[in-house]
């Protein structure tokens, strides 16, 4: 980086044009001479390839001293500025002209990239210009890159780590229920209340079975399966239902389930196996656990291949989650959240009405896949899951999920401790999806005050009742809105006395952003 | 002033024709221009001093929509000028 005088550039004009050096150099700077008089006399001089030279007015401003602290006044004075010649500027800028200023994406981390990079383009500068866009590209693109996977991938390698753990102390839980469900069972049975419920779950089953279920959660699953010898699908599906929800809400839960299964199982034996359905029927009457053992044993193996299936769905689905996140698409959002919905809603009364009114299989498959992902989640969101989805899933949808329902329900019963360890590491991963889910759900929830963080009560339907009149007397006027999407219902859904709601429980939206 | 201005009056008092004059002026801007592709600063006595800087890449956020652009490291042609002229000027000598 060499220094040039005005005698430098007067070497120029000997050369072309022939002068002398005397009169170059007064040329030269006579030049500058001239820009520097009329500048001061006129503000500003344009030099055709070299730029304009102004005075501007700099006005009075406040500054403070570093040493002292004072404040001080600058006087407004005037300045010397040059602006090169678009001509100029693109020919000293030449070595980096192939740059671009380039959109950064969201998550992009340049922390780690800036010392790395300033370095090496200060030391490449001084040598060569042309060197310098090679180091500053590597130094500007490659690290991005780097960072963002590394972002990305910490995520995943988390999350199943976790989900892993859980494991364990969820079988206790189920374990309890189990217990409790034979005597809760008589009196289910000769109750139906299913004619509402079996509709939306229907609907809900064929989406939340890919989408919802954590693909780590599915493995053990999985692995389970082996296990039971039978491959009796349809009957299976009742089990699994009851084994999320008792982890939830054990007593309710586990009354539902028995019934379930006993009218399910009948119905199924006709279609699917005869034999293996007919005993299984008189036993599950009796008593409900022999039931549960059987019916899971035989789902167990056939259910292998679609748990398979469903777990690389599930990877497939966890992969867009995360995206998800920050890129929220409309449908593969909406499946995801209404699945969770749709499993919390067997959970509550409501499935177990639902279960027993449907025509046994599509009902039972849809409720069983859901639940095991959302288990606990589903306590908080029952309501929301049938105004999401409900019609979409069809009838067909609903054969696959039971075989897959099936396969897990098995692993839950018969070992007890397998199934809960399944469902507690879906609900720990999916909690913040849920609270978003109701949300997104219905516009008045997303944009209203509160958030829904559990349930505060149930309540039973009376005679005239509507989901109006039932906010009215728990949370308050116009908030009906957040117990149709907690029940998975809408203002339209007809309510039958002797029905119970869930009230979900409020928090304002504000105060948990603030202890965030 | 505009070149126009500036040629014309370069050109009355150096003694050469107005084309003649915009054609060395030429020639010594394409000098200097030569020279700052090399890196090197010009040092005008009196006038002040031409110098390339390298400007960093950086990160700019657009207010509005908050969209991240990183912008690319380039050169800039700079002009410091002499500090008396400059203080004259400071100080109201401009006018």
């Amino acid at each position: 980086m060499g220094k040039i005088s005005i005698q430098d550039l007067a070497q120029v004009l000997v050369e072309r044009k022939g002068l002398n050096k005397r009169d170059a150099a007064i040329f030269a700077s006579a030049m500058f001479d001239i820009i520097q008089t009329n500048l001061e006399k006129d503000k500003v001089v344009k030099i055709k390839g070299l730029g304009t030279f102004k005075i501007i007015d700099v006005d009075d401003r406040e500054s403070v001293n570093v040493n002292t602290g004072e404040r001080v006044l600058i006087e407004g004075h005037n300045k010397i500025t040059f602006t090169p010649d678009a001509l100029m500027k693109e020919l000293v800028n030449k070595p980096f002209s192939q740059f671009e200023t380039v959109v950064l994406n969201d998550g992009v981390d340049f922390e780690d990239m800036n010392p790395v990079a300033e370095p090496t383009v200060e030391t490449n500068d001084p040598n060569d210009p042309a060197n310098m866009p090679l180091v500053d590209f590597g130094a500007g693109e490659e690290h991005p890159v780097i960072n963002v996977v590394d972002e990305e991938i910490p995520e995943w390698v988390i999350e199943p780590v976790v989900k892993a753990p859980e494991r364990p102390a969820v079988t206790e839980p189920e374990i309890i229920t189990l217990g409790e469900a034979p005597k809760p069972e008589p009196e289910p049975e000769p109750e139906p209340i299913v004619e509402p419920e079996p509709e939306p779950i229907v609907e809900p089953e064929p989406e939340p079975i890919v989408e919802p279920e954590p693909i780590i959660e599915e493995e053990p699953v999985v692995e389970q399966e082996p296990e039971s010898e039978p491959v009796v699908e349809p009957e299976p599906e009742p089990i699994v239902e009851p084994e999320p929800e008792p982890i939830v809400e054990p007593e309710p839960i586990i009354e539902e389930k028995p019934v379930v299964e006993r009218e399910s199982e009948p119905e199924p034996e006709s279609e699917s196996e005869p034999e293996p359905e007919v005993e299984s029927e008189p036993e599950v009457e009796e008593e409900p656990e022999p039931e549960d053992e059987e019916p899971e044993t035989p789902s167990s193996n056939g259910g292998n291949k679609w748990l398979i299936a469903l777990l690389a769905c599930l990877l497939g689905l966890a992969g867009g989650y995360v995206f998800g996140n920050l890129f929220p698409w409309s449908q593969d959002v909406k499946v995801e959240k209404a699945v969770p919905a749709t499993k919390p809603a067997p959970v509550a009364e409501p499935i177990d009405s639902v279960a027993p009114a449907d025509t046994i299989k599509p009902a039972p498959v849809a409720t069983p896949a859901e639940k095991p992902a959302d288990a606990k989640p589903a306590e908080a969101k029952p309501a929301e899951q049938p105004a999401a989805k409900p019609a979409e899933p069809k009838p067909a949808p609903a054969t696959k999920p039971a075989a897959t329902e099936p396969a897990e329900k098995p692993v839950a019963k018969p070992v007890e401790q397998k199934p809960a360890p399944a469902a507690k590491p879906e609900e720990k991963a999916e909690p913040t999806v849920q609270l978003d889910k109701y949300q997104k759900m219905d516009n008045r929830v997303r944009y209203g005050a509160y958030r829904i963080v559990g349930t505060a009560q149930e309540v039973k339907v009376r005679e005239g009742d509507n989901l109006k009149k039932i906010a009215n007397r728990t949370l308050g006027p116009d908030m009906e809105c957040y117990i149709e999407v907690y029940n998975g219902m809408n203002s339209k859904t007809e309510l039958k006395a002797g029905q119970t709601i869930k009230i979900p429980k409020l928090e304002l939206k504000k105060k948990k952003s603030q202890n965030k | 002033m505009t070149n126009k201005d500036f040629i014309s009056e370069l050109a009355q008092r150096t003694g050469y024709t107005s084309d003649d004059t915009q054609k060395m002026v030429n020639a010594i801007v394409e000098k200097m221009g030569d020279h700052f592709q090399e890196d090197d600063a010009v040092l005008i006595p009196t006038f002040g001093t031409f110098e390339v800087r390298k400007k960093l890449e950086r990160i700019m956020v657009n207010p509005s929509t908050g969209q991240r652009m990183l912008v690319p490291p380039k050169l800039v042609l700079t002009f410091k000028p002499n500090v008396s002229w400059k203080d004259r000027v400071k100080n109201g000598g401009a006018e």
